[in-house]
């Protein structure tokens, strides 16, 4: 029986989904994550589409659900150090880091950020706002508890301030907390790491350009959002002018092979959405223009969307800008060929919003490479099976839920979330596994204790032990992933994995060769 | 109306925004709508004669560079079949789109085809496009209509019928 527990690595909408749905089954649930409060993406965005619902409304109370339920233990602002494999499981080592503020006393009241004198970009805003040095990353933050950046607080870069510790009525701050280590046991791991956006740096005809009114579609969106930087007016940045003209560039390095060769999946239907939404805040007169590849807003009710934003008069024009030149009064001159007309157009706009590609969210790849799952060519995780098991590694006891295997929206990424929760729910409640016929097996005859195949396991799946007075490895075959490493290491050929021997192989290759 | 930002660097044309609304209006959708999959040009039967295609039109329509199309010879090739009106997915229908160009040609007093003339006159004399002519039929030789027992067309049209025209065609 594996150890009654789920590790959940993530707290945005996959990872929230998939704890819930775990918690639900009566078993037990941490719920990791490494910023102040869970939300992830979900709670930067305005409206979702192609319903346009408010998306703090509908994501909000599940986040509460999250922090209230009896199963789930919230691990915000941690950092996961180490995860061993354990007998049953299991070791996970976590960095939970000092908020320099108590928990337990903390009621969110908010005087300390309204006092606090150090003004900091905001994260959450993309850069576009300000926070305090202490903070909570958005007014809906779950725990709703104030957190100290320790890089800007003057009293810890400098020794001088403490101004909110005078000013807290409820005595929370504390300075000589310290980051804590914590260590869980677990059966099951989900991964909900979700993703990163590209930054354009790279791409000469978007990058290195000396404008502020070049923005992301997610600075975009706090734009929009009525708790956002701007309370969900449209402005320039560069001015604070209203733009009465508004591009959109798709496909920005998605699809690009200097940068990520795949779709996005979700881009499209974000330029619309945001196109629309823009429609509604600028007025009638406000020329929205979307310049496309091709226009991908497939999936249930995405094409409706599509059509509602061409009656509501946004310019699609099918050609991507390449050059982008800032003229003196802060606006826009893009150049793009409308491949309908065959013209070349110049453009003008006063705001260009890049939709930037999706990549694998920071640190992936060393979470890959400490749980021993594979990575797809492109970055994100690789599922069992392309088909039939989306949300399983190869790995027994690791799931994936959410944009970490791959671009996903958020119906998308629920839906795969709520399946990993299943199967990880499903195993720990069978107490037992279905381990796979190809393992390694020891021909003990043979075998001579030297321990290289010991050395090679990733899984510590083989263990030299004493039998009869002398040295001899053993595999445990639950452990076992098949890998063949201790095989080829082998210095005798006692250890083969089971139907997949060197004699057989050599067999094979002498009938294809035939 | 709204702002226009595009230009075309080939022309340096603007887009005529005003134009663009008068002469849709009419339209079942609007050539905002079009996705440019073409059908409308794959079956279109004066394929040969265009200059430009069919989805080109609208394309040109959408993007609201009108002046070029109304001057534009293209508008008169059209056969007026409807297979294209038919056939739209978004129920754009090119043809009508064409036929509201070649009003606004008119009404500009722009040139028309030769061929449009001689109708236009034929049918200011007489009231018909083209007046009752011999059929042959399926043994070979040609009938008038008296032959076969028809009555005789009235030919020559009304004054107050002709008026009523002119004024539904909005002046000479």
């Amino acid at each position: 029986m594996s150890e009654a527990a789920v590790l959940v690595i993530g707290g945005g909408i996959a990872g929230i989904q998939a704890a819930l749905d775990v918690a639900d089954q009566g078993v037990k649930v941490y719920l990791l994550e490494r910023t102040p409060s869970i939300g992830g993406h979900m709670a930067m965005l305005d409206k979702t589409f192609p319903t346009l619902d408010c998306s703090l409304c509908i994501l909000t109370p599940k986040m509460v659900d999250v922090a209230r339920h009896p199963n789930v233990e919230l691990l915000t602002y941690c950092e996961l150090l180490d995860i061993k494999r354990a007998d049953k499981g299991f070791e996970v080592r976590v960095l939970k880091k000092a908020r320099y503020v108590d928990e337990s006393k903390c009621t969110g009241c908010g005087i300390c950020m309204e006092k606090c004198p150090v003004r900091v970009p905001s994260e959450f805003d993309q850069g576009l706002g300000y926070r305090k040095a202490i903070y909570m990353p958005f007014p809906q933050a779950v725990p709703r508890k104030a957190t100290i950046d320790p890089d800007h607080c003057l009293y810890l870069t400098r020794g001088k301030c403490r101004i909110c510790e005078q000013l807290c009525p409820a005595k929370a701050i504390d300075f000589k907390q310290k980051d804590q280590e914590i260590t869980l046991k677990v059966g099951a791991i989900i991964v909900a790491t979700g993703f990163g956006l590209l930054g354009v740096e790279g791409l000469p005809e978007y990058g290195f350009l000396p404008s502020e009114n070049v923005i992301t579609h997610l600075q975009l969106e706090r734009m929009l959002s009525s708790t956002g930087p701007t309370r969900g007016r449209i402005v320039r940045p560069s001015d604070g002018r209203e733009p009465r003209s508004v591009v959109f560039l798709t496909c920005v390095g998605s699809r690009d092979e200097r940068a990520n060769p795949y779709c996005c999946r979700i881009g499209c239907s974000i330029a619309v959405k945001q196109a629309l939404l823009l429609r509604e805040r600028l007025g009638p007169k406000a020329d929205i223009c979307i310049c496309f590849m091709d226009m991908r807003t497939y999936g249930r009710g995405l094409e409706e969307f599509y059509s509602r934003a061409r009656e509501e008069g946004i310019r699609f024009i099918r050609g991507s800008p390449s050059d982008i030149r800032v003229l003196p009064d802060g606006s826009l001159r893009l150049t793009a060929f409308d491949q309908a007309t065959g013209k070349l157009l110049e453009l003008r706009a006063d705001l260009v919003v890049l939709v930037v590609g999706i990549t694998p969210p920071e640190g992936l790849r060393e979470l890959a490479s400490l749980l021993k799952i594979p990575v797809g060519p492109d970055g994100f995780l690789l599922e069992a099976h392309p088909k039939l098991r989306p949300s399983e590694t190869p790995i027994t006891g690791i799931f994936l839920a959410g944009a970490c295997q791959g671009p996903k929206d958020i119906a998308e990424t629920t839906a795969h979330a709520s399946a990993a929760a299943m199967k990880a729910a499903s195993m720990l409640s069978k107490g037992y596994m279905v381990g796979e016929p190809f393992v390694a097996v020891v021909d003990e005859a043979r075998c001579r204790g030297c321990g290289r195949c010991e050395e090679v396991c990733e899984f510590k799946a083989v263990e030299v032990v004493e039998d009869g007075g002398r040295l001899v490895a053993q595999v445990n075959e639950a452990l076992c992933r098949g890998c063949g490493s201790c095989a080829v290491r082998c210095p005798t050929g006692a250890i083969n994995i089971r139907n997949f021997t060197g004699q057989q192989m050599l067999a094979q290759a002498a009938v294809a060769a035939r | 109306m709204r702002p226009v930002s595009i230009t075309d660097l080939m022309s340096m044309a603007r887009p005529n925004e005003e134009l663009k609304e008068k002469l849709t209006a009419f339209l079942a959708n609007s050539p905002d709508m079009c996705l440019q999959c073409a059908r409308c040009t794959s079956g279109c039967t004066a394929f040969e004669l265009l200059e430009l295609k069919p989805h080109e039109v609208v394309a040109l329509a959408r993007l609201g560079f009108l002046e070029e199309l109304v001057a534009s010879s293209t508008i008169w090739d059209c056969a007026l079949c409807l297979k294209c009106v038919e056939r739209c997915p978004q129920r754009i229908g090119p043809a009508e789109l064409l036929l509201a160009l070649r009003n606004e040609a008119c009404s500009r007093g722009l040139e028309i085809p030769e061929g449009f003339r001689s109708v236009l006159m034929t049918l200011m004399e007489t009231g018909m496009a083209f007046p009752p002519r011999r059929r042959p039929a399926r043994d070979g030789r040609s009938y008038g209509r008296e032959e076969v027992g028809l009555p005789e067309v009235r030919m020559a049209p009304s004054e107050v019928a002709l008026m009523a025209l002119m004024e539904l065609l909005g002046g000479a």
